[in-house]
């Protein structure tokens, strides 16, 4: 008979940050479903993955900020603390064969523990909304006109449901930049929106909003949305996440 | 042809939980539909969620896939606001891996688990633009077919499906297979090839038997009409499982399902003899699987599937033979890694208790243990061998390893039952939670113990020694809840319970006959489906669908029939001779209990000679076993 003590959950030395996509059909997972895969993909990979303690061991892993269903990613970053020091390309090789279908490895570095959490650099993300209009320029300028609305609007206010009812907010200070770029028929939205500290605005929330200041009709009022990357603080700008 | 994805898409942005709807899972099989002979669909008539968790279905879509003439994908039910998306829009039921509509499946094969999901087999036939009748489909239509348990008693939905397989698929699938691409090569038309389906074994063709009543409305006889039609059907059984594959790769699912683990299958069959239990009556004999081969399995699996969590899975997994073995070299090789062991299932004992500490380690969530009746004389009757002094050392040992949480399964309506009986519920429920109170007083623990008593009402199953008797009606149930109610309260103690409308339809169901279909078409076209989903069952459209096709559903759930009556499944076995169970019904009559025969001596059920089987136990059994 084995007997009930608990094994050391062991000491992090090492964290891994992954940087990985979530497309396709993966676009649908909730965020829970999206670090549960990661998990498993990680278990599969066998990598020395270190341990809360207490009864209940769990991989000590930390994320980037949800990302809402249905929405595309190209910039997830999830942390995942090491027991022991492995090389990156090792875990390039153990990993990415075992990830499922739309989550690809963009990038990976492997940090000495002790790095600050991703939750406490993370200031802000870049999101791509694309509307695809089916009747070209009108729609475009329309879109335009929704924008320019948006940026010129001291308060925008979406109204988001929550369990425990439903509350306004106004996500325009939120919004540090919206453009517009006309491509192949379509209006490619170009967003950098608060993901920290100061806030979290949904880009799903802001394309129903553009959509509904276009007055755009159902066939493309969904836009298809893509976070494009995260943002941090260096000498007081917003620069893309290091990759360092 | 698959299915207009940007259409889908609009679709899946506005439904609940929408990733159950799309493939990528890992391990999901993707081959190309054109090159392979045989296409076989798997139907789980309920919500991703639900079947998903299923052992049967990893099993089967694995041997399936193993073949290179075949490919095997999967369809849920849709839940209600998706069906109702697909519906408006024109989608079919498609495959989750090539999203191709079901219809252009050879072979759509629905897993029957229980009776309050036949209205959602109606509902994925109706999405997929299958005609629901057998009778009505064309050569070109797949072929529809049944398994799982309600296959033992498939005869309201029987004019459902081409043919329904009974008992283990394994080897099964398999023949299906063959035979139906043999029947293709030589262009054989529908018939014929439901005819040589029918001499697979444990292969039933229902339109190959007509059913004749007599004015009292109970069956005169069943009768087969082709001489390719076995009388009886008996089930099919692996006789070695270790003969057979068991997936080394279940699918990982990207939603969160009901049970979201790796399900190790430690032995089959259970040979308690629970009276009431369809489950231990059809599944028999009991056939363990060997150690060896068991954690060499969990450890491909791990590797594989990249789960936390192993379910040693059976139904009664104390009593592996070589239990403590297993749950101890599991523990040594995975502890450290983060991959847990649990044991859904446990007995009323110490022994039990000892082995969920074991794996539990820590974190002592809640124990479950089903006394199933309030007296001693109630547990003798339906074979329950269990006493007050197993329950109250079991409960005690619990608290007294730390768990706080103790929940009691009991039936109610039980063939017997009386006030006393339901008396007993209350005090067996006091005693045990006086017992944890002054066991946590001992150890000084500061929380207070919970103990929940949860009800469910006697559904009568098919090839069960109870399958004679009435469901008592509602109304009593009703009172026998309310009496519960009354006295299962104040601190410490919860009850639960099940809606006794659930419960009517489900025995209507599991003693029915065909004369049920047309009642199942009737309340799916009122919109019925979802049954087993308590916010979802509407009672009254049951009600109407009864009185439209002048159907009494008392006469299947309320009236006591004979020993010589013909029974709706009177053609069907599962190896358990009737005689057994007329002797099992009379021995519960007069209270005397029935040994388990793994003990050593045969209780003369039959299945052994008739199925040319025998029972598979590794080591006899040494501690634990009363």
């Amino acid at each position: 008979m084995v007997s009930a003590a608990v094994s050391p959950p062991g000491k992090p030395q090492a964290t891994c940050r992954l940087r990985l996509t979530k497309k396709g059909p993966a676009r649908f997972m909730s965020h829970l479903d999206f670090i549960r895969a990661v998990e498993r993909a990680v278990r599969r990979a066998a990598l020395p993955v270190a341990l809360t303690g207490g009864f209940h061991p769990h991989p000590r892993m930390s994320s980037s900020p949800a990302l809402p269903v249905g929405v595309e990613s190209e910039c997830e970053l999830v942390d995942v603390e090491l027991r022991e020091r492995v090389g990156v390309d090792e875990v390039k090789e153990r990993l990415e064969p075992l990830l499922p279908d739309g989550l690809r490895l963009m990038w990976c570095m492997v940090l000495p523990f002790g790095e600050p959490p991703l939750s406490s650099v993370i200031r802000a993300a870049s999101y791509e909304m694309v509307f695809e209009c089916g009747d070209g320029i009108a729609s475009q300028d329309a879109v335009e006109a929704a924008i320019e609305g948006f940026v010129r609007a001291d308060s925008v206010r979406v109204v988001r449901t929550t369990p425990k009812g439903t509350k306004e907010f106004n996500i325009r200070p939120l919004i540090y930049d919206l453009g517009l770029r006309r491509r192949d028929g379509a209006a490619h939205v170009w967003m950098l929106a608060a993901a920290g500290p100061a806030g979290h605005v949904r880009p799903d929330d802001v394309a129903r909003e553009i959509a509904r200041r276009a007055g755009l009709g159902r066939a493309c009022a969904r836009a298809r949305i893509v976070r494009k990357d995260f943002y941090v603080e260096r000498n007081g700008e917003l620069v893309p996440f290091p990759r360092e | 042809m698959q299915i207009n994805s940007e259409l889908l898409d609009e679709i899946l942005s506005e439904v609940e939980r929408p990733i159950r709807y799309v493939d990528g899972e890992w391990n999901a099989v993707h081959k190309r539909l054109d090159d392979v002979a045989v296409r076989v669909l798997l139907a789980f008539p309920d919500t991703y969620e639900v079947g998903m968790s299923h052992l049967g279905l990893k099993i089967l879509y694995y041997i399936l896939n193993q073949r290179d003439d075949t490919a095997c994908e999967r369809a849920f039910m849709p839940w209600v606001d998706m069906h109702a998306a697909m519906k408006a829009r024109g989608v079919p039921l498609y495959s989750l891996e090539s999203h191709v509509p079901a219809s252009e499946f050879d072979i759509v094969g629905f897993s029957l688990q229980y009776e309050l999901s036949y209205t959602n087999v109606l509902a994925m036939l109706d999405l997929a633009g299958i005609p629901a009748r057998a009778s009505a489909r064309g050569e070109r239509d797949p072929l529809v077919i049944a398994g799982g348990p309600c296959a033992y008693n498939p005869e309201p939905v029987a004019p459902f499906f081409d043919a329904v397989l009974l008992g283990e698929g394994e080897e099964a699938v398999g023949e299906i297979v063959d035979e139906y691409k043999r029947s293709k090569r030589e262009g054989l038309s529908r018939r014929a090839t439901l005819e040589a389906l029918a001499r697979v074994p444990g292969v039933y063709v229902p339109s190959l038997y007509d059913v004749e009543y007599r004015a009292d409305g109970k069956i005169a006889r069943i009768v087969p009409t082709s001489p390719a039609a076995a009388y009886p059907v008996r089930k099919r059984v692996v006789k070695d499982l270790g003969a057979v594959p068991f997936p080394d790769k279940f699918v990982v699912p990207f939603a969160e399902v009901i049970h979201d683990r790796i399900m190790l299958e430690v032995f089959r069959g259970c040979t308690h003899g629970c009276r009431f239990c369809q489950a231990g009556m059809v599944y028999r004999p009991v056939r363990e699987r060997d150690l060896d081969d068991l954690c060499e399995l969990a450890g491909r699996l791990v590797t594989n599937t990249g789960y936390e969590e192993i379910s040693l899975m059976s139904l009664s997994s104390a009593d592996y033979s070589r239990i403590r073995e297993l749950v101890s070299s599991l523990l040594e090789r995975y502890s450290g890694s983060g991959v847990a062991v649990s044991l859904p299932s446990l007995r009323v004992d110490s022994f039990s208790v000892d082995l969920a500490k074991e794996v539990e380690r820590g974190r002592k969530s809640g124990l479950t243990f089903a006394p199933e009746a309030g007296t001693q004389r109630l547990r003798d009757v339906i074979n329950k061998g269990v006493t007050r002094d197993d329950l109250i050392d079991a409960a005690r040992a619990a608290f007294a390893a730390g768990w706080q949480n103790l929940k009691l399964y009991f039936m109610i309506g039980l063939p017997t039952e009386t006030d006393e009986d339901l008396a007993g519920i209350v005090d067996l429920a006091k005693e045990v939670l006086a017992c944890g109170r002054e066991e946590l007083r001992r150890a000084g623990a500061a929380r207070s113990p919970q103990v929940t008593v949860s009800v469910s009402s006697f559904v009568p199953k098919a090839h069960t020694p109870f399958q004679w008797h009435p469901q008592c009606p509602m109304e009593e149930l009703e009172a026998k809840q309310a009496y519960l109610k009354r006295h299962l309260r104040g601190k410490g103690l919860k009850l639960a319970w099940h809606d006794v409308r659930a419960s009517f339809l489900e025995a209507v169901f599991s003693r029915g006959d065909r004369r049920l279909a047309p009642v199942l078409e009737e309340a799916v076209a009122l919109g019925c489906r979802f049954d087993a989903w308590h916010e979802e069952l509407r009672f009254e459209k049951w009600q109407e669908a009864f009185a439209r096709s002048c159907v009494d559903p008392r006469f299947y759930a309320n009236t006591h029939w004979a020993y010589d009556d013909v029974l709706p499944w009177d053609h069907l076995t599962a190896g358990v001779t009737k005689e057994y169970l007329v002797s099992e019904s009379k021995r519960a009559a007069e209270g005397v209990a029935t040994p388990d025969c793994r003990l050593g001596r045969c209780v003369k059920c039959g299945v052994c000679p008739e199925l040319r089987v025998a029972p598979r136990i590794l080591a006899r059994p040494v501690e634990g076993v009363s």
